[in-house]
């Protein structure tokens, strides 16, 4: 059992989260990425417009993503040490970002279908 | 007194029920009863069916969970060998892990083994010897997570 295998991780996970609250999570996620996938097949392409409206939520998606992480270990913007730190809050306001940009693009894909 | 750094350890002793068994070593620790052990394959040198993962181990390092993660598999590989009548090369070099929290928000992870190497999990990403934010963030979120899983038998 050394090696890190995709058991460990998910046991990790389940651990960290609760096992309700992790799996809850990847359905979530699951779920948002077939809307996003199922919005872009039903409208044949990516709608610009609304592309650009997306992205304008996407400092909003890195500075929630940055709050939380900050907020669940007790710790703010003082505690960055080093380079390593700098690249692991890149990464959490890249994932907070895109998440934010895909979920801001389906809102108003599925809110637009249903005007029309 | 002036002082930079302070680290208070209570008195620490192996319970009743090994202190008062023909288990612990004779000659060493022998006011906290840690059970005798080979230090490389864990086994008790007078009994030789008797493994010791963990803090009751009386081995020179250790008396962490980080430790148990990689006694365990060197004991099991060694009862394992016995069942089969076959002999282990299984060693645990004495790997244990100090996450050592320097303030709320930052922490060193340091690693090292019998010989005072430093074993780091992450080479070249977690310094083992600077104040870092991820060292806290490992401490905070993954590992205490790490050692529940490992209770499972999934980690
Ligand atoms: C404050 C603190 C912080 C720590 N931080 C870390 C850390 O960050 N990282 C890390 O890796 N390690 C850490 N450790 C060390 C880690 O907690 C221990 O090394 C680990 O829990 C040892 O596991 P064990 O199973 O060997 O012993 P234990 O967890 O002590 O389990 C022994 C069990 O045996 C039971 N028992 C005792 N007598 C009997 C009996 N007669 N009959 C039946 N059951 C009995 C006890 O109740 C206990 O549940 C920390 C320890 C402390 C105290």
């Amino acid at each position: 059992m050394n090696e890190l295998t995709l058991s460990t991780l998910l046991a990790v996970f389940e651990e960290m989260f609760g096992r309700h609250l992790f799996w809850g999570l990847v359905i979530a996620c699951t779920i948002i990425a077939f809307l996003f996938i199922y919005v872009i097949i039903r409208d044949n392409k990516i709608e610009a417009k609304r592309l650009v409206r997306a992205e304008l939520w996407a400092p909003v998606g890195a500075a929630i993503g940055i709050a939380f992480v900050f907020f669940i270990t007790s710790s703010n913007f003082a505690d960055i040490g080093g380079p390593i730190d700098v690249i692991v809050l890149i990464l959490i306001a890249v994932a907070g970002a895109v998440g934010m940009t895909i979920l801001a693009y389906i809102v108003q894909s599925l809110s637009s279908s249903q005007k029309s | 007194m002036e002082y930079d750094f302070i680290n208070v350890i209570p008195p620490m002793r192996a319970p009743d029920v090994i202190r008062n068994s023909p288990l612990p070593w004779a000659d060493k620790w022998t006011d906290q009863g840690w059970v005798e052990a080979d230090k490389h394959s864990l086994r008790h040198p007078r009994y030789p069916d008797v493994f010791s993962v963990g803090d009751i181990a009386g081995v020179p390092k250790g008396k962490t969970a980080a430790s148990v993660k990689w006694q365990v598999p060197v004991a099991m590989a060694h009862l394992i060998a016995d069942i089969e009548g076959k002999q282990s090369n299984e060693s645990y070099n004495g790997y244990t892990s100090c996450p050592l929290i320097t303030r709320v928000g930052r922490a060193m992870l340091v690693e090292f083994d019998y010989k005072n190497n430093l074993t780091p999990s992450f080479p070249g990403v977690i310094a083992p010897l600077e104040e870092l934010w991820i060292s806290w963030l490992m401490k905070e979120v993954a590992l205490k997570a790490t050692y529940n899983a490992m209770l499972r038998g999934k980690a």
